[in-house]
Parts: C-alpha cells; structure tokens; sequence
C-alpha cells in the first residue's frame, strides 16, 4: 500500500461516490494516528479557562465587572462544543475511556445527550448537508434573516434539544432517528435524557427555590451567551452552502483562524478537511490541509467574514441565481 | 467442505500492513499484526463503508467513515456506531503463504 491510493472500490461504499482527493494510503495512515497527549492538552486548556473564568464571575459577583465576567466564561464554557465533537467521532483520545468521560462530560454541558449525538453525527457525515436526510441539517437555502438569527442566538437549538431531549426521556422517537439509532441504543438514550432533564431541572430549581443566582451565573446564562458567539462558529461550518452534492469542497467551507481559535475550537476551522476524511484526528488536519491543499478551494478569512458573508446573501435581493454562499466569503 | 485457499504471499503483507483480496464473491481484507494474520469482511456491518480506507490501530480495525471500531480477532463490534460484528475467517500461513479456511 506503502505510497499507493487505493484504487479498487467497494460496491455499495456509502462515500463511493462522494468526491475524494488523491492521497497515498500510507500517508492517509499516518495523518490518522492517534494519540492521548494533543487532546490531554486542548482538554486541559479549556478546563483551566473555564475554572479561571469561572472563579473570576465569583469573584465578579455583586459587580458590574459580572457582565464581562459572564461573557468570557461563557465563551469558553460553550465550546465545550468542539470537545463534544471531536470525541463523538472518538478520534480525540487514543485511550477509549478518556475519549468517553470527555465525550460525556462536554455533551452534558453542550446540552446534547451523548448516543444520540454520536449516531446523529455519524449520519450527518454519510448525508452531508443533503436535506431531509441529514439530522443535523436545521435550515436549507434559501435562508431568511429570521432563520439566521434564530440559528444564531440559539433559538432553534434550544427549542430542538429540549423538544428532543423530552421526547426521547419519553421513549419517542421519529421515523428517521428510527432508521439510524439501533433499537438496544435507544434504551441508553431514553435513560441519559432522563438524566440530563434531572440535572437541568434540578439546577433551575435549586436556583429558584434556593433564590441562588449559581446556577444562573455559573451555568444557564453564559452557556446562553457563550452559545450564541460559539454559533458563529458552527454557522460557518455549511450554513448558506450549496446542497444536496455528494462534494463537501460545494457544502462545506474552511477558514483560517488564530491560535487561540484553532486551541478552543479543536481545528474545526478545517472543516473541509475534517468531512473528507473524518477519521483523521483534529491535530492532524492541519498536515492533512497541507498535503490535499491544492484541491481544496480557498479558506474563509475568518469566522467574521463568513458570516458577515451569510448576512449579505440573505440581504441581497433575490434573482435567478442561486442564493448559496461560497466557501470563502 | 472446509477447505484452505491461498489468498497472498506471506512477503506481500508486513506488520501493521492490510491488503484487499477477492475470494470468490466475498471481499476481504488481510491484516498483518505483531500476533498473527487475520482476515475480516472488507465491508463495515453498519453502513457498508470499506474497511480498506479505515484505521488499523493493533488488532483494531476502525470505519474511516463514521469511526466505529472492530477488534479484527474475533470481529467483535466494540463502540457506536457500529453493533453487528463483523464476519472473520480462519487464517494460516503455510511454506511462506498466507491461507484461508472457507467452510
């Protein structure tokens, strides 16, 4: 295999036919292995910030340096996201049950119970950005200035998850979470949902019997201020992109971010990158973007100019073209 | 009848290496690990994704498409989303080939 692509396909391959960049088999390896130490330190990274963050709205409290104080750590609590994701592909940690504490943990605090994201986003990954087969597909082009800002701050996500989060505490589940989450699975799902409701219903009536402003300042109020900044993020991984193309260079988009960005958002700048070969861990999608950079179309500027981008084309009044965004607005 | 089939030169195979083979309709794959030679279905029990673009980590094989792993030994489905194991086959090496028991 040792400097060869593979060449022979396998019939019925669900990315057969998706496009798929040149790449040596043996370097393809290499960029996958996997290790504990690159997610040790991104982990260990976000928790210090969050504690720091966190002992600093304290220490803020009874101030108006709390508005500050909230906001920061909110910012960083929310991207409990991207340590959320990386560990539902389990790619972050080589030692399986350090990628599950983790996997658990960020999902909790992302509010996403954790089996049902790991198949849901498995789906996504087979059904990229095709509408009504990807579950993690909210909205499709054209988008409306109302659906961007209920995307952004967070009212789409907040109404889905609790919505799903009780359904499936209930044992419901749709025709289509049917068809990709297994039967046996759906009993774990139905018991975390069970538990996560408890957890957040208990927080809020702790808050409100006990009228103690911690689990407001420490939990729901900057995860709801932190999740709308860490949208910006998300919406720029295929919001406004083209659909329903078996060519994630057309429904997804890469940018170029800041060190500190690529530390708290675990490389998923390189999006692209990430939906054409996901098995290859976040640290090594920047090696990955440098061996298949040539096929890939340019990154986004930033986080910024993408979504500034995605207002414009909502903005922009609506002719016979198609209204999806390029990849590096 | 059982019979053994020979399926790959010993020499084309080295550790940690995979190779793809036909055997008649099936298609699998043939790994290399520092215990011994195995060999599995090509295709992923969940959505049929090739296993030949996937990460072979020890006797761990893992879909390249949605991560769901296989130990390779006993095919064993060891996390989601992957829940059916996958078909093994029994495998030898004999006077420097690698060999396949087929039922």
């Amino acid at each position: 295999m040792s400097g060869s692509t593979l060449t022979d396909s396998l019939d019925g391959d669900p990315v057969g036919e998706w496009y798929s960049p040149a790449i040596p088999a043996a370097q393809l390896r290499n960029l996958m292995k996997r290790c504990d130490r690159h997610a040790a330190l991104n982990f260990g990274c976000w928790l210090l910030l969050c504690l720091a963050s966190g002992a600093g709205v304290v220490a803020a409290i009874g101030t108006y340096w709390i508005v500050p104080a909230v906001c920061v750590y909110g910012i960083l609590l929310s991207f409990s996201y991207a340590a959320s994701h990386e560990c539902s592909h389990g790619t972050a940690f080589r030692t399986r049950w350090l990628n599950e504490v983790v996997f658990w943990l960020t999902s909790v605090i992302f509010m996403e119970e954790a089996v049902y994201r790991r198949y849901a986003h498995a789906e996504h990954h087979t059904h990229t950005w095709f509408n009504t087969e990807d579950p993690q597909k909210p909205y499709g082009i054209p988008l409306s200035a109302w659906q961007y800002l209920k995307e952004t701050l967070l009212l789409t996500f907040y109404q889905q998850a609790f919505h799903r989060l009780l359904r499936h505490a209930l044992g419901r589940f749709t025709a289509h979470e049917r068809q990709f989450l297994p039967e046996p699975e759906r009993k774990r799902v139905r018991l975390d949902s069970i538990l996560m409701l408890a957890c957040y219903c208990g927080l809020l009536a702790w808050g409100v019997v006990a009228r103690s402003p911690w689990p407001f300042v420490l939990y729901f109020i900057p995860r709801y201020i932190g999740g709308c900044f860490v949208n910006l993020y998300i919406n720029t991984q295929h919001m406004g992109m083209a659909e329903d193309l078996k060519d994630h260079r057309l429904t997804t988009r890469s940018f170029r971010a800041t060190r500190w960005e690529r530390l708290l958002y675990w490389n998923m700048n390189y999006h692209i990158e990430h939906h054409l070969f996901p098995g290859v861990p976040f640290h090594a999608l920047p090696r990955l973007n440098a061996a298949i950079a040539g096929e890939l179309p340019p990154a986004g500027r930033s986080v910024w100019s993408i979504n500034a981008g995605i207002v414009r084309t909502i903005l922009r009044p609506r002719g016979g073209s198609s209204s999806a965004t390029t990849a590096a607005s | 009848m059982s019979a053994w089939n020979v399926v790959a030169e010993a020499a084309d195979l080295a550790e940690g290496e995979m190779l793809a083979i036909s055997l008649g309709e099936r298609r699998l794959i043939l790994y290399r690990t520092a215990t011994g030679v195995f060999a599995t279905d090509r295709r992923c029990t969940h959505q049929g994704a090739d296993l030949m673009r996937g990460y072979l980590d020890g006797v761990v094989i893992e879909c390249p498409v949605h991560q769901g792993r296989f130990d390779i030994r006993s095919g064993a489905a060891l996390n989601a989303p992957v829940c059916v194991p996958l078909c093994t086959y029994e495998t030898r090496l004999s006077e420097g080939k690698i060999e396949i028991k087929t039922a």
